[in-house]
């Protein structure tokens, strides 16, 4: 691995992988950037033990979306992930081949959460698409939240997969110390799509928003065109109306000041029409 | 009293220039009305003033007289003084697509219809995105989505809060759902379940067994929410939309207020596009090609261009342009070029087509006013006549592609709305096929009530001659031509008289005289002269014939190198020179053969060898009867007829037909019944009839010209000549050289009334008349013929009484 290499902000993605359409999307997705990114990408497959559990259960039964009503067997649930675990993989080396990445894949028994969340602790960035996350809780956007504070890393939020890559790359700086980071990856992503980069810069004052402004254009050496919005002094519902009315290809933002709460992500994840990257604690 | 040749006079009727007033035809005006055609004219006159139905021309006559320009020019004025047709345009049909609607506007206002939908179209699709694209819709399509969202989550989230109240998980499967007993936030294992005590177990069953009821019936609900939703999305859609389509499409309605069919289908557009909104959004890229590579069958709805082309106005007829009603000259009356068309586009292997791609037909286009058609190709294009029929049958304009027409074919198609058709047809033929028409197609007369019968020639007299001239000026002005001195106009109407094969009439195939003309014209230019004079003429003339007389030039070769046995000279007996016509693509020559005749005794009949062997039509089996009946009722009045008879036209490989030999056949038998020789330095033609009489024929030049040019070759003698008719006397118009030598009496043109004349010139016997007592005199040809028959006669009686044992009868 070369010195660029070394440089690169994710150096390992990891995507869960459970073999739906939603999934196979988020793969794709997390695919492209690990390539803007010269990142590894590691699949995960998630063994869903509640589920094996439940199967085991003399009463189970599911009720499918067409509203009928049957009996969960162990055995076809067994071989159902062990079907879904074949695919998942032989997605991934799809994609992979096709990118030339280095890629990597597992297989694990557990929780899904829990399970996602202890391999992203030693992964760069945590992908998870919407048929990746449990439904044991409600919606998907609190648990990706719940995700993103666990994994202690950055998670990509993969709710849309529309083609987007010709659209903008926004990132959300607020002077916090993520900011770096997300100028970083606008730079690097914008300069691999040669696609603009939009700035919302949220500051207590005009002069905190120049020092932000200044250290993002010090950064963005491979984007063409910048766009700058300021928002002063912060303000969520103007920063959230920005979001819903831009056209973007991705959204960078940080888990920490005003976005640091579930409720804030969740906001900014539902204003968003695009795959939004939350760049979480490091500790 | 021996015959006397014709004088050279009457072989050949100059016109002299000096009776023609003018230097040259620049000093002449062209003529006002076509030349010779009085009744045509009438009739076309007539015809096309005619209002009433089934009142359609047939204008019947040789090609080359003028049919088509003298239709098109009274077409042409007739037509501009009458108003332009409307125009008609096709459009979707939004109750049932495969059926378009015809649509009738003024004329111009067809094109102008289409140019404005398709500009609203166009703006619509850049103000519908818009639309949707705005923050009010934005924000009212998040607040529907939401509240859909927030309508299943509720339903579950009520669903998950009961279930966690009693320690019981809503857990995703591969394909649905299920609920799960929940110990320490873990869904309990088997073993665990099993260690709990019975009560437990069973109320653990039963609360799951009720949440189950529970989630199978939100499940039941989602599909009508859904729907719900989706129908709201679309009453969102439509009210949003419906501001800007109504909008775009009332103000085309504005331009077409006075039009009340078309206010009316421009209020179905808008209708439709406030349904079909979907179609002016951006549609993914990956659905499109998905689409794409989808088979036709499986595509179902139509795509949204394939909506988007439902709006399009098809201009069938565009009249914007035109100043009076249509005059069309449809050269290729194809089915698909006469009724119209509906094309056809290749997707994916699949030929699709709708209303956008209907083509017009020359009916169409003449519709209102006049369609000009060759007979021929109609009649020689399938389907064509069978379609046009029908269509002046019905008054209607119906496009149907064959395979339809005829029930070959059930495949959905187009059937567009049929055109009211009001239109009048000119079929231009010839004779042949008017009254090939008119006896084998009983709907002929009915739909082509007029004849525009075309004269082929006019007679020649100081009037025709000068109306020829200016004839002749109206050629060289519409071609553009070198003017004509009057020496040359005057050997233009000498030819023109050669080509009517009459001395005293006219051709009236202006085609061929504007062919002379033109190529005169080409003459003279190479000459470097300013107008054309009697030598470029008389050099057109004979270029023309010699660029096509190779073969005439070979026949006659195989006559000199006496491989065609022809005797210009001396006697024989039967033996006698008959003369042909041959015509080769326009171009005639006559040519001379050898006919003979051998008689012995037999039963009275003349074997037409010719006939025998098929090589002889109809009508010269016809010359020889009419022969043999002269012969029984001349010679054998009272005596049975106890010849037999041979007639042959030697090397002869073709086949012969006419009666124009029959003369000469009739003068060979008689030289063999006599024994008398016949001078071979004579060629014959003409015809004869039971009474003896000699009668006319055609091609009366050619043949002459034929046997003069053979006797030429080889010398002339001065005993040479032709006998011919005298009635074709009038038809004489030689060649300059036939002329000259008759006039230095080195060729000689005899006429024959009878064939005791012609015999008599050609035996130098005198044919004899009975005398009172009703025999012929002693001497005479025909006492010799007589007596032969006599002879046979008593021999055929000698014979009969051998075969009946001896006895005499």
């Amino acid at each position: 691995m070369n010195e660029a290499r070394n440089t690169d902000p994710f150096q390992r993605i990891l995507v869960g992988v459970d073999a739906s359409a939603g999934s196979f999307s988020a793969l794709e997705a997390a695919a492209g950037l690990a390539a803007e990114l010269h990142s590894e990408l590691i699949g995960l497959f998630v063994e869903d033990d509640d589920l094996l559990s439940l199967a085991g259960l003399p009463f189970s039964q599911e009720v499918t979306m067409s509203g009928s009503v049957r009996s969960l067997d162990p055995t076809q649930i067994e071989q159902e992930m062990k079907r879904r675990a074949t695919a998942a993989r032989r997605a991934l080396r799809s994609v992979a081949e096709q990118r030339r990445l280095r890629w990597n894949f597992q297989v694990v028994r557990g929780r899904v959460t829990h399970e996602l969340t202890a391999a992203a602790h030693s992964m760069d960035l945590l992908c998870v698409g919407p048929c990746a996350r449990p439904a044991t809780r409600r919606g998907g956007r609190g648990e990706t939240a719940r995700l993103v504070s666990q994994a202690r890393g950055a998670v990509l939020y993969l709710e849309r997969h529309a083609e987007s890559r010709s659209k903008p790359v926004m990132a959300l700086l607020n002077g916090g110390a993520y900011d770096r980071d997300a100028v970083e990856i606008c730079n690097r992503v914008a300069g691999a799509r040669g696609s603009d980069v939009a700035l919302v810069i949220q500051a207590k004052d005009e002069s905190q928003a120049g020092e932000i402004l200044d250290m993002a254009r010090q950064r963005l050496g491979n984007v063409r065109n910048v766009t700058v919005r300021t928002i002063v002094p912060s303000d969520r519902q103007a920063i959230l109306r920005l979001v819903g009315a831009a056209e973007t290809g991705l959204l960078v933002t940080a888990a920490d000041a005003d976005l640091a709460t579930e409720e804030g992500l969740n906001a900014v994840i539902e204003a968003a029409d695009c795959p939004v990257l939350v760049l979480g604690s490091r500790e | 009293m021996p015959m006397e040749p014709l004088a050279p006079a009457r072989l050949y009727h100059h016109v002299d220039p000096d009776s023609l007033t003018f230097e040259t035809t620049a000093d002449l005006r062209e003529l006002d009305n076509a030349l010779g055609q009085p009744r045509a004219t009438a009739a076309m006159s007539f015809g096309i003033g005619m209002p009433r139905k089934g009142y359609n021309l047939f204008v019947l006559g040789q090609s080359g007289t003028g049919r088509h320009s003298l239709v098109r020019r009274t077409l042409e004025e007739k037509a501009a003084g009458e108003a332009a047709p409307d125009d008609w345009v096709y459009v979707h049909n939004f109750t049932v697509a495969h059926q378009p609607c015809a649509m009738r506007l003024p004329p111009g206002r067809g094109s102008e219809l289409s140019h404005k939908m398709a500009a609203a179209i166009d703006d619509l699709r850049v103000a519908i995105p818009a639309v949707f694209e705005s923050e009010e819709y934005r924000t009212r399509r998040q607040v529907v989505d939401a509240s859909f969202k927030q309508q299943q989550e509720n339903a579950f989230d009520g669903l998950r809060k009961r279930a966690e109240e009693q320690n019981i998980a809503l857990i995703q499967t591969p394909v649905g759902m299920a609920l799960a007993p929940m110990r320490d936030g873990e869904v309990l294992k088997p073993d665990q379940f099993n260690t709990l005590p019975e009560e437990e177990r069973q109320r653990i069953q039963n609360t799951i067994r009720d949440l189950q009821n529970e989630l199978q019936e939100i499940v039941s609900q989602m599909p009508q929410w859904e729907k719900e939703h989706r129908e709201t999305v679309r009453e969102l859609n439509r009210e949003m939309s419906g501001y800007a389509i109504r909008h775009a499409i009332g103000e085309v309605s504005l331009a077409f207020a006075d039009l009340p069919d078309v206010t009316a289908y421009l209020q179905t557009v808008a209708d439709d596009l406030i349904e079909n909104v979907d179609a002016f959004l951006p549609q993914p890229e990956a659905a499109m090609a998905l689409r794409a590579m989808l088979p036709q069958s499986q595509k179902g709805a139509p795509s949204a261009d394939g909506i988007l082309r439902r709006y399009i106005v098809n201009v069938i007829v565009d009249n914007s342009q035109a100043t009076g009603a249509p005059v069309v000259h449809d050269d290729n009356p194809a089915l698909p070029y006469l009724t119209g068309r509906i094309e056809h586009i290749a997707q994916m292997g699949a030929l699709v087509t709708d209303f956008g791609l209907i083509k017009p037909g020359s009916l169409h286009k003449a519709n209102g006013g006049y369609l000009i058609l060759d007979a021929l190709r109609l009649l020689t294009q399938p389907f064509s006549w069978d379609a046009l029929k029908r269509a002046l049958r019905s008054g209607e304009l119906r496009i149907q592609p064959p395979e339809q027409m005829y029930g070959m074919a059930t495949t959905i198609s187009l059937e567009p709305q049929p055109i009211p058709l009001d239109v009048k047809v000119v079929l231009i033929g010839e004779r042949l096929h008017y009254y090939l028409l008119s006896q084998h197609d009983p709907d002929f007369k009915d739909l082509f009530k007029v004849a525009v019968d075309f004269e082929e020639a006019i007679d020649r007299d100081t009037d025709t001659v000068a109306d020829y001239a200016r004839l002749v000026a109206g050629v060289i002005r519409h071609e553009k031509l070198r003017p004509c001195t009057r020496q040359a106009v005057a050997r233009t109407i000498e030819h023109g008289s050669r080509l009517a094969d009459d001395a005293e009439k006219l051709t009236l195939k202006i085609s061929d005289i504007g062919d002379v003309l033109r190529e005169a014209d080409y003459w003279a230019g190479t000459d470097g002269k300013a107008v054309i004079d009697a030598d470029d003429i008389q050099r057109a003339i004979d270029a023309g014939i010699h660029r096509v007389d190779r073969i005439r030039e070979r026949s006659h070769e195989a006559i000199e190198r006496k491989i065609v046995l022809i005797d210009t000279e001396g006697v024989a007996v039967g033996q006698i020179n008959g003369l042909s016509v041959i015509g080769l693509d326009g171009f005639r020559f006559g040519r001379p053969s050898r006919i003979t005749a051998r008689v012995r005794l037999g039963a009275g009949k003349v074997i037409d060898i010719e006939r025998e062997v098929e090589l002889g039509g109809p009508l010269h089996s016809k010359g020889v009867m009419i022969l043999s009946a002269f012969l029984g009722a001349t010679f054998a009045r009272d005596m049975p007829l106890s010849l037999s008879a041979s007639l042959v036209f030697e090397q002869s490989y073709g086949g012969v037909d006419g009666d124009s030999a029959s003369s000469a056949e009739l003068y060979a038998l008689l030289s063999a019944l006599a024994d008398a020789p016949i001078r071979q330095s004579f060629a014959v033609t003409g015809s004869v009839n039971q009474y003896g009489e000699v009668q006319a024929i055609g091609g009366v030049n050619e043949k002459i010209e034929g046997f003069f040019d053979i006797c030429k070759a080889r010398g002339l003698t001065g005993e040479q000549g032709v006998l011919i008719p005298e009635a074709n006397t009038k038809h004489l118009m030689l060649r300059g050289d036939v002329v000259e030598a008759a006039a230095k009496g080195r060729f000689r043109i005899y006429p024959v009334e009878r064939i005791e004349q012609g015999i008599e010139l050609l035996t130098g016997t005198p044919a004899g008349q009975r005398d009172a007592s009703g025999a012929f005199p002693e001497d005479s040809l025909y006492r010799r013929v007589e007596n032969r028959l006599i002879e046979l006669a008593e021999a055929r009686r000698r014979f009969g009484a051998k075969e009946d044992g001896g006895k005499p009868a």
